[in-house]
């Protein structure tokens, strides 16, 4: 009987170790679970917490969004105030035009007191094409003039695709989208580089030792180089106004390979007639000219004030005298018919994608 | 010389150069803004061409320089100020017209309120205008 007891305990005991060791594995089953259910959690909380910082990006992105068309729809409306505007005031020059013209009779005559017009100037503008050139030789040199004179026979160079650099915060694409808004034949012959630099100034090597550039035109190379001096202004006015003088350079009647000589020379004579005229544009480009040689003197502020009146008429023509925004429009109109000055600002506006400007 | 200011299209005063020093009437706002400018020095940007290259450069300009007047006008251009030269002779040219249309009170009063108002661009055309219709 003892023996048999003894089995059933031995039995048991077995038994008993089974299920303590199901026990045992069943346990090390649970705190895997527990530990998977643990990691699970944390994952869970991590995929919440994704969730969450993307649904927060989706609202900003969204709000962002909402915002930039909000500024976008709201400067189309002012620029179509503007044109409105614009259209009106036209309308109401016109009007104001005929109704004078009424009074043209009764007026005193308009040349009393209008711009007296030299003699020179009048040759420049009115003369023939030796007379103007007599007149520019003996204001600009022979040199200058001859060097005019011999273009004649050059053949245009290839074209070729601008080169965009840029080391500075304004993008490659942002700059190349900024040229599409000049006169599409001022770049596609004339220029053939545009680099914007890191460094806030170029060096200038000569007797300007105390100057430091902001803005070149290399007519070797037909290259411009713009330094981020010119962008870090408040306003942008300065870099649209160094753009676009650094491209009227290489536009004038001396770089622009579209002119033929004679419509070289008629540039250059009507520019020369309103440098020296009393009612020209003031700039101090122009008027910061000092050469010993007066010839040269003259050369330097006829370049200058071709560049400074075509860098308004891209940028603010209201400030232009007509006859001399006449001169830039015909210019530009001539091969770029449809250029549009108000449309052409505008792709200039939207061709950033920052505001750092704003 | 002298120069009606403008700021976002509204006329802010009148400036005027007298034998190299200024004079601004108008609005106090711009007032400040030119008299802070020249106490804290300006710069005049011209461009230098040298070995045919071009380049822009911004030089200190002292009070006394005669170059001071066009390095006000440069800085408040690049500051966002539109400028409006007062040309005397298309002013003159205008009196002329206004004298001959006294007699019609209400165009009179038009055309000068009109004037008051025009860009150097908008006067210039117009009287480009009336000039080749009178030649004509």
């Amino acid at each position: 009987m003892s023996e048999d007891l003894r089995f059933e305990n031995l039995a048991l005991q077995e038994a008993l170790q089974q299920t303590y060791s199901r026990n045992q594995a069943l346990r090390e089953k649970l705190h895997e679970d527990a530990d998977s259910i643990q990691d699970a959690r944390s994952e869970q909380r991590r995929l919440k917490g994704m969730l969450m910082g993307m649904s927060t990006i989706a609202a900003i992105a969204t709000a962002l969004t909402l915002h930039y068309n909000e500024r976008t729809q709201k400067a189309d409306i002012k620029i179509q105030e503007l044109q409105d505007a614009n259209e009106q005031k036209t309308d109401a020059l016109s009007t104001l035009a005929r109704r004078a013209q009424r009074y043209q009779k009764e007026a005193l005559p308009m040349s009393k007191n209008s711009h007296v017009v030299s003699a020179e100037e009048k040759q420049l503008l009115i003369g023939s094409f030796e007379e103007r050139v007599a007149i520019l030789r003996s204001r600009l040199g022979n040199d200058y003039i001859d060097a005019i004179l011999e273009q004649t026979n050059k053949p245009p160079s290839a074209e070729t695709p601008l080169v965009i650099e840029s080391d500075s915060e304004v993008s490659t694409s942002e700059l190349r989208e900024y040229i599409k808004g000049f006169p599409t034949e001022w770049i596609k012959l004339n220029i053939k580089k545009i680099r914007i630099h890191k460094e806030e100034f170029g060096s200038v090597n000569t007797y300007t030792r105390t100057g430091r550039a902001a803005g070149e035109f290399a007519i070797a190379s037909d290259s411009i180089n713009i330094y981020s001096s010119a962008i870090k202004g408040k306003y942008r006015i300065t870099f649209d106004q160094t753009v676009a003088h650094e491209i009227a350079h290489g536009n004038d009647w001396v770089n622009n390979e579209k002119l033929n000589v004679q419509e070289r020379i008629t540039l250059l004579a009507k520019i020369a007639a309103r440098v020296w005229s009393r009612d020209r544009f003031v700039s101090s480009y122009v008027e910061s000219i000092n050469h010993k040689d007066p010839k040269t003197a003259n050369v330097r502020q006829c370049e200058e004030y071709f560049a400074e009146v075509a860098s308004a008429y891209f940028n603010c023509p209201d400030v232009l005298n007509y006859k001399d925004f006449q001169i830039i429009h015909e210019l530009v109109t001539k091969r770029d018919p449809n250029f549009n000055i108000e449309e052409a600002k505008r792709a200039r506006v939207y061709s950033f994608s920052t505001n750092r400007f704003l | 010389m002298k120069f009606t200011v403008l700021n976002n299209g509204a006329v802010c005063g009148t400036l005027t150069f007298t034998d190299n020093l200024y004079h601004f009437d108008g609005n106090s706002a711009c007032s400040v803004f030119i008299a802070d400018s020249v106490r804290a020095g300006l710069t005049i940007k011209s461009d230098v061409c040298v070995d045919g290259v071009f380049s822009i450069i911004q030089k200190p300009i002292s009070h006394s320089d005669r170059l001071f007047p066009y390095a006000l006008i440069g800085h408040l251009r690049d500051s966002g100020y539109v400028l409006y030269e007062f040309l005397e002779e298309v002013e003159a040219t205008f009196q002329n017209i206004l004298s001959a249309v006294a007699k019609d009170e209400a165009f009179y009063a038009q055309l000068r309120e009109r004037w008051s108002v025009m860009s150097t661009l908008e006067k210039t055309y117009l009287l480009d205008l009336l000039e080749k219709d009178s030649v004509a």
